[in-house]
């Protein structure tokens, strides 16, 4: 029993609880400044999601990292759930078991009153089976060595693109090459596939007839769609500023400047979110502008730092470890949360095209905020079990 | 290498927000000032501002109808919805408190408060709930009456949600490219029940969603004095001067006028799109009469205001309101009036003055301005109020003995009887088959290649003086026998002046059924004139087909106006006008206009020779003793006319029970549907009874003005009396019928002649002394 109020209190990380503890806070207030009922939810699955945090703390991560693959078996399974056409339900269908549509896409589980969402799940899975399946090889150095990382993520990211949630699916992306890339994996390996990715780009862009959305090129015209209408216009509407723009496909971006934008310095106080209540899932992939609407740029500024702080004592927590599998599941978890976080707020911000991401630890929701704690309940478990390893320093390769 | 690696990654992520920190600095600092008006925008809410409907006007600049300034009693649209808002009630729940206890309320601590604002809260919702029962009271409204109009007024706020957001799509996309918006979207504004396309629909807020809408229009004032003496009793409740529509007149021209009523679900989807035009539930439309076709122009623009949020005094008028157009028509109401007295003392006998001799008649009346063709009364009696039209409508449509809301002088068509015989004989003469100098002899009965046809072609004389010992023979026009017809061959305008059947059945004969057809077609009968208001088109033998053997019969008949032939006054005052305009038809117009368009005047190229046979005739009728249609004419003025009797048929009634209700034919067809059920496929056909024929001496209660001519008493026929005057340098032309009136000269020429008097006094026509000679006494 000692050992696990040592592991919980002692030697926790302070500046990881503080930012978590800004972060939930802002977001509280801003769902609760939108919808009060929500807040009230929030706040319970906020401690829901502590205490599956504590439970990840408390138990020694290299216990938990045994159980890796048959996780990541059973999040697979979930997905594979969610993609069979048979549990498909249309939206507002409650029932057990069931995949209710929502926002277009099947990705939610129903369980009694509750849903549960099996990508955040296979997000966590994920980041600890590659921590498992690399820590102790050096094979990922070469071409060949990459294809079973590769096919880990990508797996998984096919579900999660039929489903499809293309924001949950892009955050596989940047965990995947991190992980490789501080693992050690050679640069102009990662460099090619990156290179191929940037050029079938293009390619999966000019796909496809006039009539869903393409450009209709010859011979492209008859391959199938890959880039749908929706998410053509989405990114079409980054680059226009025209009314027609800003009142459909554009609007929520341009609601959610003017909410930011209007917050000003100083913010319009706690509560105040005039245009925020006229912006779609403000409680959710938007949730920035509701903080940077009360709090101006005080507001947005504390979010940045709480999470800059929280990344780099990540890193710190990385590079003191010396055992290897914890070493990369930090790093992994810092990629994983930084890839979301960064991914919701350059959208919040229009910087890129509408995805669809939650903002982690502040959006409403409990399947996201549930992986988002767990990540961070490894990352504490990590930090705090730095143990002596009479070894070479792991991912250490002489170029 | 971890490390180095783990630090690369580190120093990313510290860019990364770097560019997010100075995102964050440019949109909230530096833009910050557009940003804010950006956002002023999402939050200002656009409210619509009535406006006036234009005035209509007489020929003289006479108010004819207007809008009127009076108070209305309304409701907050939070009040309006099945459940009152909640914040709103709570609100005025909490301002009671304060008002009725002062300081007492904020000393009160917290439960206690929250318990009595709980109390007060339930006490509004009552309230508002009495005040509901109160007002469907006040306007002998049912509750379940009450409730659809709260419903409309719900629904009509929702519509402008939409329509709004439509105006700002339809915008966009016209910014955007040429592109016309897609006929989903109009659906989707038309019919709540539509799904709304992937929009920010929900998030437009109209101004319609705080403030009061209309329950009671035009209350008076003792309700007013009722409703502000109880206002604090009355959540919701606005006492608000507004405007209703008013007709000085009354019952005045009421169907020329015509009247307003709420708009239907077409007439929005087919009215004007754009917001400040465009019709919202519960507008009044145009619905008859010149208010129906002047809808355009006595329609005004809403004014469009928008609010900023939280500081009125950025309000910002985007559109003024503009008032309708006050339309001057072509009526003199005053003219008007006199003829429409007329028909509530209408002669039935032969050139009487004698108030004892006269009754109100049902009829209709128009008068024409020669020069413009321009309508200056039309006149249909009985009328109705159009102040009260709303609340005696129930009764105006079920009188179906008087039928107020027939328009009988565009909508009613009847036979024309012998006022067509002026056509027959301009045709017969202009296409050749009759000859300027020819002539007819009557022997009493028409007789054709040497058939004598005793029963279908009689001349009138024959028909009433063939049993009468005071004459000898019906041959040759012996009547009246003060001056017989000299030769009994009669020309073309002795046939008008005797109004002999033989003749025109001959002269008809030649033409044939098509032929006059033709002709009745070339003056106007059997379409719509074009008047711009509702109006019956008639009928011409040609419209329907007959059976071969009875084609030449119905020749005959239609030569006279009867059988196969109907039309209205307006028609008919219309070929009054084209022959005194020397075969010139145009189309009678209620609006001055300058309109060249050539549809619209049409020489029908008569043969002049007849057109002065025809003048000459139809000034016999007037002048000469032998005449049909002898008239007091005012002194100076010399009248061409002719007189019309057209044998009608009896007056049938809807049957009622003891209620009033009235009784249906047994379902005439049924049949089964697929459950084998009995399902009667056509009924609602009221069961009709004749009406029981009135005389002098014993008039039909129900119907006075129902009653029998003729020596027995028991010929039943309608009255009719055309012509234009001066005949030598025509003003005006006019129609005059006078239904069940019995024959022309007695009903339909008294009020004829009181016409031409109108016209005089009124200043249409200018007698000349020396006019008067040419009567022949």
């Amino acid at each position: 029993m000692s050992s696990v109020w040592r592991q919980l209190g002692i030697l926790t990380n302070w500046p990881v609880l503080v930012a978590l503890a800004v972060l939930s806070t802002l977001g509280v207030l801003s769902i609760w400044a939108n919808q009060p009922d929500d807040a009230s939810k929030q706040i319970l699955f906020l401690v829901l999601a502590i205490a599956c945090m504590t439970l990840f703390q408390a138990i020694d991560y290299r216990k938990i990292g045994h159980f890796s693959f048959i996780f990541y078996g059973v999040s697979l399974l979930f997905l594979i759930y969610t993609v069979v056409p048979f549990t498909h339900v249309p939206s507002g269908d409650s029932r057990p078991l069931r995949v209710p549509e929502t926002h277009g896409a099947y990705a939610w589980i129903n369980f009694g009153p509750l849903r549960f969402q099996p990508a955040e799940m296979m997000k966590i899975a994920f980041i600890m089976v590659m921590a498992r399946y690399l820590r102790f090889r050096s094979n990922y150095r070469t071409l060949r060595g990459l294809l079973p990382p590769f096919a880990l993520a990508l797996v998984p990211l096919a579900l999660i693109l039929v489903q499809p949630d293309l924001g949950t699916a892009l955050i596989f992306i940047p965990a995947l090459f991190i992980m490789l890339f501080v693992a050690g994996a050679k640069i102009r390996h990662l460099l090619a596939v990156v290179a191929l990715g940037v050029a079938t780009g293009p390619f999966l862009w000019l796909c496809g007839s006039k009539e869903n959305g393409a450009p209709g090129l010859p011979v492209l015209n008859h391959l199938p769609t890959f880039v749908k209408r929706y998410q053509r216009d989405r990114v079409y509407a980054m680059f226009k500023n025209d009314s027609m723009t800003l009142r459909s496909t554009g609007m929520q971006q341009h609601r959610a400047l003017t909410a930011l934008g209007s917050g000003g310095f100083g913010g319009k106080g706690l509560g105040n979110i005039p245009v925020s209540k006229h912006l779609p899932e403000a409680n959710n992939d938007m949730i920035f502008a509701v903080v940077g609407e009360q709090f101006g740029l005080f507001g947005s500024a504390a979010v940045l730092m709480a999470y800059i702080v929280l990344f780099a004592a990540g890193i710190e927590i990385a590079a003191a470890t010396r055992e290897p599998f914890g070493k990369l599941l930090a790093v992994g978890v810092v990629a994983l949360l930084a890839g979301q976080t960064f991914l919701n707020l350059m959208v919040a911000t229009k910087l890129m095209p509408v995805t669809g991401v939650t903002l982690p630890f502040m959006s409403y929701g409990g399947s996201s905020l549930l992986a988002s704690f767990m990540a961070a309940g490894l990352l504490l478990n990590i930090g705090q079990n730095r143990p002596l390893v009479m070894a070479n320093n792991a991912f250490e390769f002489v170029e | 290498m971890f490390d180095r690696r783990v630090k690369l990654f580190l120093s990313a992520l510290v860019l990364m927000t770097l560019v997010l920190l100075a995102r964050a600095l440019q949109v909230q600092v530096i833009e910050r000032s557009a940003w804010g008006s950006e956002a002023d925008k999402v939050l200002s809410t656009s409210e619509l501002i009535e406006t006036t409907r234009g005035r209509l006007l007489d020929r003289n600049g006479i108010v004819l109808a207007e809008d009127s300034p009076c108070i209305d009693a309304c409701v907050d649209f939070r009040a309006i919805g099945q459940i009152p808002d909640k914040d709103w009630v709570d609100a005025l729940a909490k301002s009671r408190l304060r008002t009725r206890m002062g300081e007492d309320y904020r000393r009160l601590d917290r439960a206690r408060r929250e318990s009595l604002v709980l109390q007060e809260t339930e006490a509004v919702k009552a309230d508002i709930d009495t005040m509901w029962h109160q007002l469907a009271q006040i306007g002998k409204m049912s509750m379940d009456q009450m409730d659809d109009l709260r419903q409309s007024i719900f629904i009509k706020v929702q519509m402008r949600q939409r329509s709004v957001w439509y105006k700002r799509y339809k915008k966009a996309i016209s910014d955007n490219s040429k592109a016309e918006p897609a006929p989903a979207y109009r659906r989707w504004l038309l019919d709540l029940s539509q799904e709304l396309p992937e929009v920010d629909e929900s998030f437009i807020e109209v101004g319609e969603q705080t403030q009061s809408h209309v329950i009671l229009p035009d209350i008076d004032n003792a309700t007013n004095n009722l409703l502000a003496k109880n206002a604090e009793h009355l959540p919701g409740l606005v006492l608000r001067p507004s405007v209703h529509r008013y007709y000085p007149y009354n019952d005045l021209g009421a169907h020329v006028i015509g009247h307003l009523a709420h708009v239907s679900e077409k007439d929005i989807s087919d009215g004007p799109s754009d917001e400040l035009r465009e019709y919202l539930k519960n507008d009044l439309i145009g619905r008859s009469g010149l208010e129906a076709l002047c809808e355009p122009l006595l329609r005004g623009s809403r004014g469009l205001i928008e609010h900023r949020p939280g500081d009125s005094t950025k309000d910002k008028l985007l559109n003024d309101p503009k008032p309708g157009l006050d339309v001057h028509t072509s009526l003199d109401i005053e003219l008007q009036n006199d003829i429409y007295q007329l028909f509530a003392k209408v002669p039935f006998k032969y050139n009487s003055d004698d108030d004892a001799d006269k009754i109100p008649m049902p009829g209709g009346a128009v008068v024409l301005d020669i020069k413009t063709n321009e309508v200056l009364a039309l006149v249909s009696y009985p009328s109705f109020n159009l102040n009260t039209f709303d609340d005696i409508y129930s009764s105006l449509v079920n009188d179906d003995v008087n039928r107020p809301l027939l328009n009988r002088a565009t909508q009613f068509a009847l036979e024309p009887g012998s006022t067509v015989k002026p056509m027959v004989g301009l045709g017969a003469i202009t296409q050749g088959v009759f000859g300027i100098n020819d002539t007819v002899e009557c022997k009493g009965y028409l007789i054709l290649n040497g058939r004598q046809y005793m029963t279908e072609g009689r001349c009138w004389v024959a028909s009433m003086y063939a049993n009468d010992p005071r004459v000898t023979s019906v041959e040759h026009h012996p009547i009246p026998t003060k001056d017989p017809h000299p030769t009994g061959f009669l020309t073309y305008p002795d046939a008008l002046e005797r109004s002999c059947n033989v003749f025109f059945e001959t002269v008809a004969d030649r033409l044939g059924i098509d032929g006059l057809s033709y002709w009745f077609h070339q003056f106007g009968l059997g379409k719509p004139t074009g008047i711009g208001i509702a109006e019956s088109r008639g009928h011409v033998p040609s419209d329907g087909a007959i059976s071969p053997a009875l084609r030449r019969v119905f020749t005959w008949y239609s030569g006279i106006g009867q059988g196969k032939v109907l039309a209205t006054p307006i028609q008919m005052a219309n070929v009054a006008a084209t022959i005194a305009r020397r075969g010139i038809w145009e189309r009678p117009h209620l609006l001055p206009t300058d309109d060249n368009n050539p549809a619209d005047r049409v020489d029908l190229h008569l043969s002049p020779e007849a057109l002065d046979l025809a003048r000459e005739g139809m000034k016999k009728v007037v002048s000469e003793l032998g005449g049909t249609g002898r008239i007091e004419v005012p002194d100076g003025i010399v009248l061409a006319g002719k007189t019309g009797s057209a044998q009608a048929a009896p007056l049938k009634v809807a049957q009622r029970d003891g209620d009033g209700k009235i009784i249906y034919e047994e379902p005439v067809a049924a049949a089964e549907d697929e459950d084998g059920a009995i399902v009667i496929t056509k009924n609602k056909v009221p069961k009709r009874e004749k009406l029981e024929l009135g005389t002098h001496e014993k008039a039909n209660p129900v119907a006075p003005w129902y009653r029998g001519t003729g020596p027995a008493q028991d010929h039943i026929s309608h009255a009719w009396y055309i012509g234009f005057a001066p005949a030598d340098d025509p003003k005006i032309a006019f129609a005059v019928m006078v239904e069940y009136g019995g024959s022309g000269g007695a009903s339909a020429g008294g009020v004829a002649s009181k016409i031409l008097e109108a016209c005089v006094k009124r200043g249409y026509l200018h007698p000349k002394p020396e006019a008067k000679e040419q009567r022949t006494e």
